[in-house]
């Protein structure tokens, strides 16, 4: 009875230090002004592209040739454009492009890239050669010119663009998988694990792959912002998702020609676009600090 | 009795610049049921290389095994594939190694490692496996089975992690563990203990140890019989008395040699002139002659081979003779 007490008492003394442990990493992300910044930018956004469709009655097609050239009032958060649609409603409908753009591409070059980086990191020889030519080739074009060409051959839907941007990202997730497996492969941990008889692909999936979580995880929102950036100047330069739909590098295009005019046609898309890179910058970084082993240690 | 493990002329070579470079040459020694042997020399030596290649875990290429065989309880080790190999490993022969401080992976907790072995070799529930390694480590002696189970590895000592790495190793009761110096990164009280718990669990459980290590104090006290190896050859293969006794290699005399024993009063210690030398540079002859106080023009024309004297007393030397005589 006593010793059971005993042991109760002690798992729950552990319970408490794992949670410490992951407090710990998170105070490190909470301390950091620009992290908290960062994610609190994030988030907004994410709300703004799910409710801030509620906020108007204008919806973000729909032109209105009474209601062209306004600028911002209360009817018209954000103005109208030079056919009359509401900007604001083309803000948010931009929103939610370019969000589903960033995650997808980001997530889709993430699972290509470390994929393919374990297998070449833990399998070396032959095929890593051929693999990493074949991706240093690819990161020695230039990026937008790459994911042009690509979407063009693939034809713009949003899943079009967000394939052919995650394919542009997937080197950048190679070589950094690829690096920290060959690393990591020759740690004494990996040596036991092979001794006490763990199977090649439980290793690399069980005991390399956890090690890389944190460096992934910093290493998609880095790719998010990218994202975003790929994908304005995609559909400023005419090759992002068609019409009707309304993403902010067009409107920035469109708004370009009418900016003595109308300045507001582009100030908007381009503040979002700023205030989107910069989010996924700031929240990048903070979870690099918060994350990060050597800064840990002191 | 049957030998657990089997070495036969084994030479097992490393990729230097494109070509292969033997590090072993000719390593013939087997450990029987239940025997503690322990292999001494210095670093470079060939000692790890050797446990290494008994367990299948060196990268092919650079290593590859020029010739030999190794019959590992009833297996042709170096016939099996990948997969059956991954079979033997942890069952019938386990391992720990140097460095406690790195060899349990720092993202899991010991008892999620511990549960995992225990899983890969037996068909049974999670929450048995789980019981069955908190027995694990309330055997190797930490304190708080339960609650350590919980812990990651960086919240142990060096000891404690030692203390896992042997759970984990014996958890599927291997017949032989080969210990590759397990006690030289602790220091020497946890090393003791350490050392009487590995001798304490091969007694009840009967099972054969390869103990590799550079200090003859812990060879002296642990193993039954002992093999000395000097530049990846075995020099000397006796009876641990026998060797302590009258050991009968140059090299092995020095090794003693160079051993200080309390209470006496030295400027400086004994050491053996030189260094090994590097594997791409043997020497021609036997690979000691170069540092060998008894060297002749015979040791620098051919190697000797490793004669058996009588009693299992091994020895790769010509004037072996000499050493004998002055014994007596």
């Amino acid at each position: 009875m006593d010793t059971a007490k005993k042991t109760a008492a002690a798992n729950q003394q552990v319970t408490v230090k794992q949670k410490t442990n992951f407090q710990k990493t998170l105070s490190r992300f909470f301390s950091r002004s620009i992290a908290v910044i960062g994610l609190v930018i994030v988030v907004l956004m994410v709300f703004f592209s799910l409710f801030g469709g509620y906020a108007t009655e204008y919806d973000f097609s729909n032109r209105n040739s009474k209601h062209r050239y306004q600028g911002p009032s209360a009817e018209h958060y954000f103005g109208t454009d030079n056919l009359g649609r509401d900007i604001y409603a083309r803000v948010v409908d931009g929103s939610k492009i370019t969000i589903v753009v960033a995650l997808g591409s980001s997530l889709f070059a993430m699972v290509l890239g470390s994929l393919l980086g374990l297998f070449s990191g833990f399998k070396g020889g032959m095929a890593d050669s051929v693999i990493s030519g074949f991706m240093n080739s690819l990161w020695a074009l230039p990026t937008i010119v790459l994911a042009m060409a690509i979407s063009v051959a693939l034809g713009s839907s949003i899943t079009n663009i967000a394939i052919s941007i995650g394919l542009v990202n997937i080197p950048s997730f190679y070589r950094i998988v690829r690096s920290r497996v060959l690393s990591i492969r020759e740690m004494d941990y990996i040596m036991a694990a092979r001794a006490i008889g763990r199977p090649t692909w439980k290793i690399i999936f069980q005991h390399v792959l956890p090690n890389l979580v944190s460096t992934l995880i910093v290493e998609t929102t880095m790719a998010c912002s990218k994202a975003v950036i790929a994908e304005a100047s995609l559909s400023f330069l005419g090759l992002g998702v068609p019409l009707p739909r309304a993403s902010w590098g067009m409107m920035l295009k469109d708004g370009y020609a009418l900016l003595e005019r109308a300045p507001w046609m582009s100030i908007f898309p381009g503040l979002f676009i700023m205030l989107l890179v910069l989010g996924f910058n700031f929240l990048g970084d903070g979870l690099r600090d918060a994350f990060d082993v050597k800064i840990r240690a002191d | 009795m049957n030998n657990i493990l089997e070495i036969k002329n084994l030479s097992v070579a490393f990729q230097f610049s494109g070509k292969p470079v033997p590090v072993t040459k000719d390593v013939t020694f087997s450990i029987a049921d239940g025997e503690v042997l322990g292999v001494v020399g210095e670093s470079g030596s060939g000692k790890s290389v050797t446990a290494k290649t008994v367990m299948r875990l060196l990268a092919s290429p650079p290593s590859s095994v020029l010739e030999g065989s190794i019959m590992l309880d009833g297996h042709d080790v170096l016939n099996l594939t990948e997969r059956q190999m991954q079979r033997i490993r942890g069952n019938s022969v386990a391992m720990i190694f140097q460095e406690p401080m790195t060899s349990l992976n720092p993202v899991f907790t010991c008892g999620d490692q511990l549960v995992e072995a225990i899983l890969l070799h037996q068909k049974i529930l999670h929450k048995k496996a789980w019981k069955q390694a908190v027995e694990m480590l309330d055997l190797v002696g930490i304190p708080m089975p339960e609650t350590r189970m919980k812990a990651y590895p960086h919240e142990l000592s060096g000891g404690m992690r030692q203390r896992v790495m042997i759970a984990m190793a014996l958890c599927c009761n291997p017949k032989l563990l080969i210990a590759d110096e397990p006690t030289t990164a602790l220091d020497p009280t946890i090393q003791a203990q350490i050392i009487d718990l590995i001798l304490k669990l091969q007694k009840e459980r009967g099972m054969a140890v390869l103990y590799i290590t550079h200090d003859l104090g812990v060879v002296a006290e642990t193993c039954q019989r002992v093999v000395v190896m000097y530049a990846g050859m075995v020099m000397e293969i006796a009876d641990v008395v026998d060797l302590f006794k009258h050991p009968l290699h140059p090299y092995t005399l020095g090794l003693m040699k160079a051993m200080p024993t309390m209470g006496e009063k030295r400027d400086r210690l004994y050491d053996i002139e030189g260094m090994v030398p590097h594997i791409t540079q043997m020497p021609q002859g036997c690979r000691f002659h170069t540092r060998c106080p008894y060297a002749q023009e015979d040791c620098r024309q051919t190697c000797p081979d490793l004669v058996d004297i009588g009693g299992g007393h091994c020895v790769r030397c010509f004037h072996y003779n000499e050493l004998k005589e002055a014994h007596e």
